[in-house]
C-alpha cells in the first residue's frame, strides 16, 4: 500500500477512535453532573427549591421589565405551608407553563390572585403554585405522586390542555420510567438505550425543546398583525381531526389516572379546561380576523382555527369528567382577546386577573358552600 | 459576523478549503477579499475608512525608510500616527471630551450619533506599531499593499485582536505560500472550540446571572454582588480569551501562526505578574510604545510611577470611552506602582504559603478593580463597592438560586480542571507530538463540541471586548 494511503488511513482510523474517545468522555462527565434542563430523571421529578430571583425581562413587551420569581422550600411558587393545617383549606394548582406563569412576577400570576381572593373571603386558605414549564400529563402525574400527594391538599386546580396535543402514547413513557431495555424493537431498543445515557438523554432533551418551539409551545410575544394568513383546506382539518384520535384517547387515560390517584388520597381534583386565543373570531384589540393565522412557519403547520378546534378537543375529554368531577370551563368563559395573551397561550397581567376573577366566582360555589352545590 | 455564529461556519468552510488548494499569489487576494467580506457583515461602508487608513500608513512607512532627512521621517512618522489616532479620536472619544467639557461647563456642543467601526482599537494600534517599527529601523517597510493590508485586516483577528507585531505577521504575509500540514489543522481547529467552549458554555452562562445581578444591583444583597463580580472576572476572561483562542486557531487552520494573547492570567501571584499573563498583545504594547518611549523605569522612582500611571491611565481609557474605565486602568496602576515600590513583583515566590496568599491579595485587587470595568456609571461602582462592604447578609448567597448557579459552578469546574491539568502544562501542539496526540486532540474536539451543542448559551452573542 502507498505511503500516502497508509497515512490516509492511518489518520482516519486517529479520527474514528478520537470521536468514540470524546463521546465516551462527555458520557463520564455528564454522569457527574448533567446540567441539562431536564426535570425528570430517572422518572424522578426534581423540584428547584428555595429559588429567589429577579430577571430582567427583554423579550416580551406586554409584561413588566423586572419579574421577581421564587420558590418556597417546597419548589413551589406561593407562601411557606404553615405549621398546624388541620383546619387548613390547602388548595395546589397543577399544570405546565400556563399555570406556573413563568413572565409574571410572584403576586401577578393567576394562581396567586386566585389565592388572594379566596384568602380574603376565607383566611384557612392556602395555595400553592406547582405549574411547572413544560409540563404535560406526564408530568402532572410524576408531579402529584412525588410532591402533592405527601401534602394531601383539599384541593388540586389541574389546567391541562395544550401540551398534550399529539403527545407521544403513555406506554414509551412508561418505558422511560421503567428505565429497562426494550427489545420489542430496533427503534424502541435504540430509543430505549439512548434513555440510557446521559448523552443520548441531553440530546432529547434538546429535540424536545426544538419541538415545542416549532409547536409555538416556548414563550414568545406574538404580534398578531405579523402574523401570515394561511387558509387550510377541509381535507388537511379532517385529517388533522382524526390524527388526534389515538392521542385523545391516551390523554383520557392520563385524566382519569390522575382523579383515581386524587381520590384514593381524599383529595378532590378540579379540572381547569385550557384557555387561549387559538380559534376562528376578531380579536377586539386589533379588530384581526385570527382564524387563518398561521401560527408557525412549519409548512405543515396549522393555523388559529385549525388549532383553536383541536385544543377543543382536548378540552371535551375534561369536559367530559363533570359528572365525576368539578370542572370548570375557563376555556369558554376567558374571552379571546389579545389584551389578555402574549402569545397563544399564555397569559399577561391583565390576562392572569381575569383567570383569576372567573376561577374565583366558580370555586368559592363549591369550595366555600358545597352545602348550596348539593342542594 | 462573529466566530460563533452560522454565518462564519459557512464562510470558513467555503474560505478554509480555497486557501488550502490555491497558491500563493492567489491566496495573498483570497485573505484580502474574505477580510473584507467579513469587515463589511457589521457596517458595511466603513471599510473605506479602513482603506483610507491602510493606504496612509503604507505610504507613510515607505517615505520613512526611503527620505534621508530626519525630519522628512518625523512628519512621516507624526502623518501616520495622526491619521489612525484621528480615526479612533472621532470614532471613539469625540462625544466623551464634548460631554465632559460640557458637563463642566466649557462647552455647549451636542453630541453626533457615531457607531464605533468593529474592531478600531485593534488595527488602529496595529497599523501604529508598524509605523513606529519602521521609524525605529527594526523592519522594512512593506511594498506590497496587498500584504501590508492583509497584514492590517486579515480576519481572523481584525475584529478583537490579538494584537499582532509586523515582525511576526509580514513574513508570514509575504509568501503566503506555506504549506497547511494536518497538524496546524488539528491544533487550529481543537483550538477553536476550546475558545468556543470558554465562550458559550461559560463566559455566556455567567453573563445571565451577571447582568441580572448588577442590572439590578440596587436590590441585591453584598454577598450576591460580590458574587457577581468573581463571576464577572471568569466571564470577561473566558469571553475575551475565547475569542482570542478562537482566532489563534482560525488563523492556524490557514496556517499562520499568531503570538499566544493570555497564559492563565488568574493564576498570578502578583499584579505585575497578571499584567504578563493578561492580554499579553496588549500590554506589551503599552510597554514597547509608551511606557518605555516615555523613560520606563530609566529615570528614578517618581518618574517611573509617573510612567506606570499615565500608560496604565491610557490604557483604561483605550478600553473604552468613560470615567469607569480610566478608574479601572488608574486603580491597576497604582497597584504596579505599589509592587514596584517594594519590589513585590520581581521576587519570585517559593514558598506554597505566600503563592497562596499572593494569589488571593492579586485575585482579590483585580476583581476590585473589575467592579469599574462592569459597572455602566460611576454611581453604580460606588453603590456597588458599598453595598459589598457595608451589607452583611451574605447568607444570601446561601439562598441564591441553585437552578442558576449550578450550571455556572459546573462551568467553572469544567474550565479549572481542562486548564489546570492540561493547558497550564501542554500545548496543542506539544500534545499532538505525543504518542496517541492526534486522538487526543480528536477526543478533546468531540468532548467540546458536544458540550458546547447541548449547553452552549446562545442568547448573548456579543463578545464584550468587541465593544472596544
Amino acid at each position: 500500500m502507498p505511503a500516502a494511503t497508509k497515512n490516509i488511513l492511518r489518520k482516519v482510523k486517529s479520527i474514528g477512535f478520537g470521536i468514540i474517545a470524546g463521546i465516551i468522555i462527555c458520557e463520564l462527565v455528564l454522569r457527574i453532573y448533567n446540567p441539562s434542563p431536564s426535570a425528570i430523571r430517572n422518572g424522578k421529578l426534581l423540584l428547584p427549591a428555595n429559588q429567589k430571583k429577579i430577571f430582567t425581562n427583554n423579550w416580551i413587551n406586554k409584561l413588566d421589565k423586572k419579574i421577581h420569581y421564587s420558590r418556597n422550600s417546597l419548589g413551589f411558587r406561593g407562601p411557606e405551608l404553615p405549621s398546624g393545617t388541620a383546619d387548613l383549606l390547602s388548595i395546589i394548582t397543577v399544570g405546565g407553563s400556563t399555570t406556573e406563569c413563568k413572565f409574571l412576577s410572584d403576586s401577578c400570576t393567576w394562581p396567586s390572585r386566585l389565592y388572594e381572593k379566596l384568602h380574603h373571603e376565607n383566611p384557612a386558605v392556602w395555595l400553592n403554585n406547582a405549574g411547572i414549564d413544560g409540563h404535560t400529563t406526564f408530568g402532572h402525574i410524576l408531579m402529584i405522586k412525588e410532591y402533592v400527594l405527601k401534602i394531601k391538599p383539599r384541593y388540586i386546580l389541574l389546567m391541562t390542555g395544550v401540551n398534550d396535543v399529539e403527545l407521544d402514547q403513555p406506554d414509551e413513557f412508561d418505558r422511560m420510567n421503567e428505565m429497562k431495555i426494550n427489545t420489542s424493537s430496533v427503534k424502541l431498543f435504540l430509543k430505549s438505550l439512548v434513555n440510557h445515557t446521559e448523552l443520548g438523554r441531553s440530546f432529547l432533551t434538546y429535540y424536545q425543546l426544538r419541538v415545542s418551539y416549532k409547536k409555538g409551545l416556548i414563550h414568545r410575544e406574538i404580534n398578531l398583525n405579523e402574523l401570515i394568513d394561511n387558509p387550510v383546506p377541509d381535507s388537511i382539518i379532517a385529517k388533522k381531526m382524526d390524527h388526534q384520535t389515538p392521542y385523545l384517547h391516551a390523554y383520557r387515560q392520563r385524566i382519569e389516572q390522575i382523579i383515581t390517584t386524587c381520590r384514593q388520597a381524599g383529595i378532590t381534583p378540579v379540572l381547569i379546561t385550557q384557555p387561549s386565543l387559538y380559534g376562528s373570531y376578531a380579536d377586539p384589540v386589533t379588530h384581526l380576523l385570527i382564524g387563518n393565522k398561521w401560527i408557525t412557519k412549519d409548512p405543515n403547520g396549522v393555523n388559529c382555527s385549525l388549532m383553536g378546534k383541536i385544543l377543543e378537543v382536548y378540552n371535551d375529554v375534561l369536559r367530559s369528567f363533570s359528572q365525576k368531577v368539578p370542572v370548570i370551563d375557563l376555556a369558554m368563559q376567558m374571552p379571546k382577546n389579545s389584551a389578555y395573551f402574549y402569545d397563544f397561550t399564555h397569559v399577561t397581567n391583565a390576562g392572569a386577573e381575569k383567570i383569576a376573577d372567573i376561577l374565583f366566582s366558580e370555586l368559592r360555589k363549591f369550595i366555600f358552600y358545597p352545602d348550596k352545590q348539593n342542594q | 459576523m462573529l466566530f460563533n455564529s452560522i454565518d462564519f461556519l459557512f464562510f470558513f468552510a467555503i474560505v478554509f478549503p480555497l486557501f488550502y488548494f490555491l497558491p500563493g499569489p492567489y491566496r495573498k487576494i483570497l485573505l484580502f477579499v474574505s477580510s473584507c467580506i467579513f469587515y463589511m457583515w457589521f457596517i458595511p461602508y466603513y471599510i473605506f475608512i479602513l482603506f483610507v487608513t491602510i493606504l496612509i500608513d503604507f505610504f507613510a512607512a515607505i517615505q520613512i525608510e526611503d527620505r534621508k532627512k530626519l525630519r522628512v521621517k518625523k512628519y512621516m512618522l507624526l502623518l501616520g500616527i495622526i491619521n489612525t489616532c484621528l480615526v479612533l479620536f472621532f470614532f471613539k472619544y469625540y462625544n466623551f471630551f464634548i460631554e465632559s467639557f460640557n458637563f463642566l461647563g466649557l462647552t455647549r456642543i451636542p453630541h453626533l450619533d457615531i457607531i464605533l467601526p468593529v474592531g478600531l482599537s485593534f488595527h488602529v494600534f496595529q497599523s501604529l506599531s508598524y509605523v513606529i517599527e519602521v521609524y525605529r529601523g527594526n523592519i522594512k517597510a512593506e511594498r506590497n499593499l496587498l500584504v501590508y493590508a492583509n497584514y492590517v485586516m486579515m480576519f481572523p483577528q481584525l475584529v478583537a485582536g490579538p494584537i499582532e507585531r509586523a515582525q511576526n505577521m509580514l513574513p508570514q504575509l509575504r509568501t503566503c505560500n506555506h504549506k497547511i500540514t494536518y497538524q496546524d489543522f488539528l491544533t487550529g481547529f481543537t483550538r477553536f472550540f476550546w475558545g468556543l467552549f470558554k465562550k458559550l458554555v461559560v463566559a455566556d452562562t455567567l453573563g445571565s446571572f451577571v447582568d441580572s445581578t448588577y442590572n439590578n444591583y440596587g436590590e441585591q444583597s453584598g454577598g450576591l454582588l460580590l458574587l457577581a463580580t468573581v463571576f464577572f472576572a471568569i466571564q470577561i476572561y473566558c469571553d475575551f480569551s475565547g475569542y482570542s483562542d478562537m482566532a489563534i486557531g482560525v488563523a492556524r487552520m490557514l496556517g499562520f501562526r499568531f503570538r499566544e494573547n493570555f497564559n492563565l492570567p488568574y493564576f498570578a501571584t502578583s499584579i505585575t505578574d497578571f499584567w504578563r499573563r493578561w492580554h499579553i498583545s496588549l500590554s506589551t504594547w503599552l510597554r514597547d510604545y509608551l511606557y518605555i518611549p516615555l523613560g520606563g523605569n530609566r529615570n528614578g522612582k517618581l518618574a517611573t510611577y509617573k510612567n506606570i500611571m499615565l500608560t496604565m491611565l491610557l490604557g483604561g481609557l483605550w478600553h473604552g470611552a468613560s470615567w469607569n474605565f480610566i478608574i479601572w486602568g488608574g486603580l491597576h496602576g497604582v497597584y504596579l506602582s505599589f509592587e514596584k515600590a517594594f519590589s513585590f513583583g520581581k521576587r519570585k515566590i517559593k514558598n506554597i504559603f505566600s503563592k497562596i496568599v499572593g494569589w488571593l491579595i492579586t485575585f482579590t485587587l483585580v476583581c476590585f478593580a473589575w467592579i469599574f470595568f462592569r459597572a455602566i456609571d460611576l454611581h453604580q461602582a460606588n453603590e456597588i463597592i458599598r453595598r459589598i462592604f457595608t451589607d452583611s447578609s451574605y447568607r444570601n448567597i446561601l439562598s441564591a438560586d441553585k437552578t442558576v448557579l449550578s450550571p455556572i459552578i459546573n462551568g467553572i469546574f469544567l474550565l479549572l480542571i481542562i486548564e489546570w491539568l492540561i493547558i497550564r502544562k501542554f500545548s496543542f501542539d506539544a500534545i499532538f507530538e505525543k504518542k496517541y496526540g492526534e486522538i487526543i486532540l480528536v477526543a478533546f474536539s468531540t468532548f467540546l463540541i458536544l458540550y458546547i451543542f447541548l449547553f452552549g448559551n446562545s442568547n448573548n452573542n456579543q463578545f464584550i471586548y468587541f465593544q472596544f
